[in-house]
């Protein structure tokens, strides 16, 4: 805390914008989760995977829906 | 001297709020829920996390192509009454910073959907926002009094696009759910814009009442209702449709009809005496109509779902 009441972290700009920062946070780390759990769907749905030397490449499945 | 002092509040912080405002939330609402009956009542289950992935998607498009009618009309916006408290005529968002949501939105929603789903969905949500964004807002909104005609194909895509991302494809039952709400939307606006005219005459957009006047209005919107009728009902001979859809929507369409040729039997005269009173009840009515239209379809899914079907239930398709 400085003379001015300040701590390094605590400018009021961070209240003034602190709606559009915890929503921004929520909806990144949505788009994460979602990003995830939609990955784990289609992978369960189940996902050709061709092995090379090295390295390996996905194949579209059969859509089985 | 802390440098904060160079940093002058604004006269207002724009808050979350303002902009997931942007994204026109009611309009999303209504997208959420056909682009959902479109893709529940196709003949292909989806996963559920799929189904809410791409859902939200076909939402985010949507937004996103409100954000960017919010910032092409704001200096119309500010002249309507129903619109001059949105977001960037109110001061809260910057136009920029609106064209920037929109832009990224936009992209974002699409990449996703084609990642989630599949290109066709992924392209039709593409359609949809350049169509309502450059097409309808740009280009005709205000050049011609067929503007609600054209934009109602931008609202009409969504169950269109849910049944894409289950089916891979288009078929008749999508094309007519997008027929459905297609002629529903002139009917519908023409009938605020009847008794809303001030609101568009101040901002000069070419609304049918202001242009052609109220008597071509009330013609145009029975036209439309009658026009509409087959198309409403015609679902329940496909596979989305069958007995129940058949009844209600008779009578559903038989109570619009009613009120559309109410509209077109008055005259202004009539209409101011009572305080608009039919049209104003027309305008309700028809959001009900609309919205019971897609739960029908919801209800003949669930139907055919445990299997109470009528074996000789005439299908065209």
């Amino acid at each position: 805390m400085n003379k001015h009441g300040l701590t390094p972290d605590s400018h009021e700009i961070y209240t003034r914008r602190k709606t559009r920062n915890v929503g921004l946070g929520v909806v990144l780390g949505g788009t994460v989760a979602l990003i995830f759990a939609v990955t784990v769907v289609k992978l369960s749905q189940g996902i050709e995977i061709q092995g090379f030397d090295h390295t390996y490449e996905t194949l579209p499945a059969e859509r089985s829906q | 001297m802390s440098d904060a002092t160079w940093t002058s509040p604004a006269a207002h912080e724009a808050q979350f709020s303002d902009y997931f405002e942007l994204l026109k939330p009611r309009v999303m609402r209504l997208v959420i829920f056909t682009a959902a009956v479109g893709l529940l009542a196709a003949p292909a289950t989806v996963h559920p996390v799929i189904a809410f992935a791409t859902i939200l998607c076909i939402a985010v498009g949507a937004g996103a192509s409100g954000a960017l009618n919010m910032w092409w009309d704001a200096d119309i916006d500010i002249k309507m009454e129903r619109t001059a408290k949105r977001p960037i005529p109110s001061g809260r968002v910057t136009s920029d910073e609106a064209l920037g949501v929109g832009l990224v939105l936009s992209i974002f929603s699409v990449a996703f959907l084609f990642l989630f789903g599949n290109p066709v969905a992924a392209g039709l949500l593409a359609f949809t926002i350049f169509f309502y964004a450059v097409i309808y807002s740009m280009w005709l909104k205000r050049a011609t009094p067929q503007n609600i005609v054209i934009g109602g194909a931008a609202g009409a895509f969504p169950p269109m696009i849910g049944w894409a991302v289950a089916t891979g494809g288009i078929s008749l039952e999508s094309v007519l759910m997008f027929g459905l709400i297609f002629m529903w939307t002139p009917p519908h606006f023409w009938a605020l814009a009847l008794f809303r005219n001030d609101d568009y005459t101040n901002a000069d957009v070419p609304m049918l009442p202001v242009v052609a006047g109220t008597r071509v209005t009330r013609n145009q919107i029975l036209i439309y209702t009658v026009l509409l009728a087959p198309i409403a009902v015609l679902p329940a001979f496909t596979s989305v449709g069958g007995p129940v859809y058949f009844l209600a929507a008779f009578v559903l369409n038989a109570l619009f009809l009613k009120g559309a040729y109410l509209i077109w039997r008055r005259n202004d005269a009539v209409a101011e005496a009572d305080g608009y009173r039919v049209e104003k009840r027309f305008f309700g009515f028809s959001i009900l109509y609309l919205f019971l239209h897609f739960v029908l379809l919801l209800v003949e899914a669930g139907l055919r779902a445990a299997d109470l079907t009528l074996a000789n239930w005439p299908v065209i398709a």
